[in-house]
């Protein structure tokens, strides 16, 4: 037996499993969009509301 | 703000070739630019808005006016989010691909990172403009 590949493969197993222990491989989870507030169309609605109730007697 | 993330980034350009991690950096800040800048401007919006229902003033035509001022603050606010989310993107899906062992194209992210820092210095021209104009 070939000694020398016979540690070489060794050494290539306990390689991969510690890759695969620790390394992660798959991609970063993408960043997510930074939040919306519900913003200006919210106040417009408002505004609208408190428009039509001073119109109304 | 935008200064800084624009001399940030310009001294990045100029000192050796730009990185996923100054996109990434870039990108970080204008997210955060974004978040401080949008609430403070939805409540000037409303305040300005409530303003018209004190007073003698006519609520509908201050209001019409006050709206037709604040559209292109609103335009330019809708843009930079959506330039945000695209630069986001852009980054998110370079680091991927650096993650899995390809080269990223760090050109292509940093232009659409710099339309995101554009987009941003037109929203604060916007709101100048919209600023001024109620002064007068």
């Amino acid at each position: 037996m070939n000694w020398a590949a016979f540690v070489l493969g060794l050494v290539g197993i306990v390689a991969d499993k510690l890759v695969a222990a620790f390394g992660s491989k798959a991609p970063p989870a993408p960043p997510a969009p930074p939040p919306r507030e519900p913003g200006f169309d919210a106040v417009d609605a408002e505004i609208d509301r408190k428009l039509a109730g001073e119109r109304e007697p | 703000m935008i200064r800084s993330l624009l001399l940030a980034f310009l001294l990045s350009l100029a000192g050796c070739a730009p990185s996923l991690v100054d996109a990434r950096h870039a990108v970080n800040a204008a997210s955060e630019l974004y978040d401080t800048t949008e609430r403070p401007l939805v409540r000037r919006y409303e305040a300005e808005q409530l303003s018209c229902f004190e007073g003698a003033l006519q609520s509908e035509p201050c209001i019409a006016e006050v709206r037709a001022r604040w559209a292109p603050v609103r335009a330019a606010a809708e843009a930079f989010y959506q330039t945000l989310v695209a630069a986001q993107a852009a980054v998110g899906a370079a680091e991927a691909g650096a993650a899995l062992g390809r080269a990223p194209s760090v050109g292509q992210v940093l232009a659409v990172v710099l339309e995101a820092i554009d987009a941003a210095e037109a929203l604060r021209r916007a709101v100048a403009t919209a600023t001024k104009a109620r002064a007068r």
